[in-house]
């Protein structure tokens, strides 16, 4: 399987590539890690005119505190994130949850903006990214905007992002959580999730003052429970009420089949995740509060 | 559609020997190495970043060559089982796989030797479990990946019996 025709261009600085976008119309792709874009391409499920590479843009790089939260520039890798001792620090959940992003050989190319603006029902980061209330900073020639996490997800492969504008950094603002969990279910290690979830808790004396529970998987995009969250913050967060609440996982939220599941099983195999993620974050109250 | 295909510069340092090309711009990295450099050790199977034949070291990370273009290696090293072999460096691991019968056919084995090649790496002792997580990026249609999972074992206790 090999790739339609294109053309070529590295580009060194933003506006390089912002020149690229104009000179080639509306048919050019950003290729940053290509990890997903690679695989189209080969597969002819695309055939773009050209190929801007940004990867030699040094600004889109970087991890870094800033005023605002945690920065994550578009082309750190997942690797990278892997081994970030400021996401270990700051971003529990998505320290946690990278593992599971496909293989070794994968996370050495695979880069956090391409992951966002890829917009993969099924994938991590964009699911963390809405756990976590990320800020998405994009920039183009017209200007830079920033768009929230929960207004990026149109649906499939579908995100807001418009022609010409490219991810610059995601920013995860500084917030009051205090304990985290991921969870997903593939049929093989590293594989995209059947389904998964990410919770973002705070949790004191045994009770959820906040909570939040973001899905992947399950629709065209990764969706935020509500009504879990308002249920479970009404009583103590104990064993009892985790299976009195389990029945109302994704009420009202549309399950979308996949090739290998069909919608009831994905709403089955959602409840199981959900409850194990629940009663290990109560494993992780417990454990904190002995 | 465009016809004729542009051809990119790349320089670019593969198996320690510096060598300066001029590639097409839709060649993916692992066509580049079997086609022009002669390097048939690298394998392609699905081409689509899925089975992991086609495995290979880019700046001493493991990389999926059919997913990098030729025309992104420019000022990289790249370093392919043919690399390693020369070097010494997959020594071990090569006898390993004949001990335990490690490669029956043979088509995942250079990709697979890169992968555990880097597994043996890590500071703490991996279990059977990690052995295979870490593996789990390559597939082996033939030996089940437990004769795999023991070599790897052989080589991790060799380097234990060696310190």
């Amino acid at each position: 399987m090999k790739s339609s025709n294109f053309s070529y261009c590295r580009a060194k600085t933003l506006s390089e590539a912002f020149d690229l976008f104009d000179y080639y119309g509306d048919d050019a792709r950003i290729l940053a890690g290509g990890q997903s874009l690679m695989p189209m391409l080969n597969m002819r499920l695309s055939s773009p005119i050209a190929l801007i590479d940004i990867n030699q843009i040094p600004e889109l790089n970087n991890i870094e505190e800033s005023p605002k939260g945690l920065k994550i520039g578009a082309l750190v890798r997942h690797y990278e994130v892997e081994n970030s001792q400021l996401v270990e620090q700051n971003l529990p959940l998505l320290y946690e949850a990278i593992p599971h992003i496909a293989h070794t050989a994968i996370r050495s190319r695979g880069t956090f903006g391409g992951s966002l603006a890829f917009a993969d029902p099924a994938a991590e980061i964009p699911a963390i990214t809405l756990a976590l209330e990320g800020v998405i900073h994009v920039c183009s020639k017209s200007g830079n905007r920033e768009i929230f996490a929960h207004d990026f997800f149109h649906g499939l492969y579908s995100t807001e992002l418009k022609y010409g504008e490219i991810i610059s950094s995601v920013v995860f603002p500084k917030n009051t959580y205090t304990h985290f969990v991921f969870k997903e279910l593939a049929r093989r290690q590293g594989d995209y999730a059947t389904v998964g979830v990410a919770i973002a808790a705070e949790i004191k004396d045994q009770k959820i003052i906040k909570i939040r529970i973001v899905y992947f998987g399950v629709s065209d995009r990764p969706v935020v429970d509500n009504k879990l969250s308002l249920e479970l913050m009404k009583a103590q967060f104990n064993q009892e009420n985790i299976f009195k609440v389990i029945n109302i996982v994704a009420d009202g939220i549309d399950i979308a089949s996949d090739i290998y599941h069909d919608s009831q099983i994905k709403r089955h195999l959602l409840t199981v995740v959900v409850k194990r993620a629940l009663l290990d974050l109560l494993g992780k109250v417990n454990n904190a509060s002995n | 559609m465009h016809q004729i295909e542009d051809l990119i510069e790349v320089k670019t340092m593969i198996n320690g020997v510096m060598v300066h090309r001029q590639v097409p711009s839709r060649m993916h990295l692992g066509d580049f190495l079997r086609v022009e450099m002669g390097l048939n050790g690298l394998h392609l199977g699905c081409e689509h970043g899925v089975c992991g034949a086609c495995t290979l070291l880019v700046d001493g990370l493991l990389v999926r060559s059919c997913l990098m273009l030729a025309a992104q290696i420019d000022g990289c090293k790249v370093q392919t089982i043919e690399g390693v072999v020369e070097s010494g460096e997959a020594q071990m691991m090569v006898s390993a796989f004949q001990n335990k019968n490690a490669a029956q056919c043979g088509f995942c084995s250079p990709a697979m030797i890169l992968t555990t090649l880097e597994i043996i790496k890590k500071p703490h002792r991996p279990t059977r479990e990690q052995i295979r997580e870490a593996i789990s990026g390559n597939y082996c249609r033939c030996t089940g990946y437990q004769a795999i999972v023991d070599a790897v074992e052989e080589v991790l206790d060799q380097k234990e019996s060696k310190l």
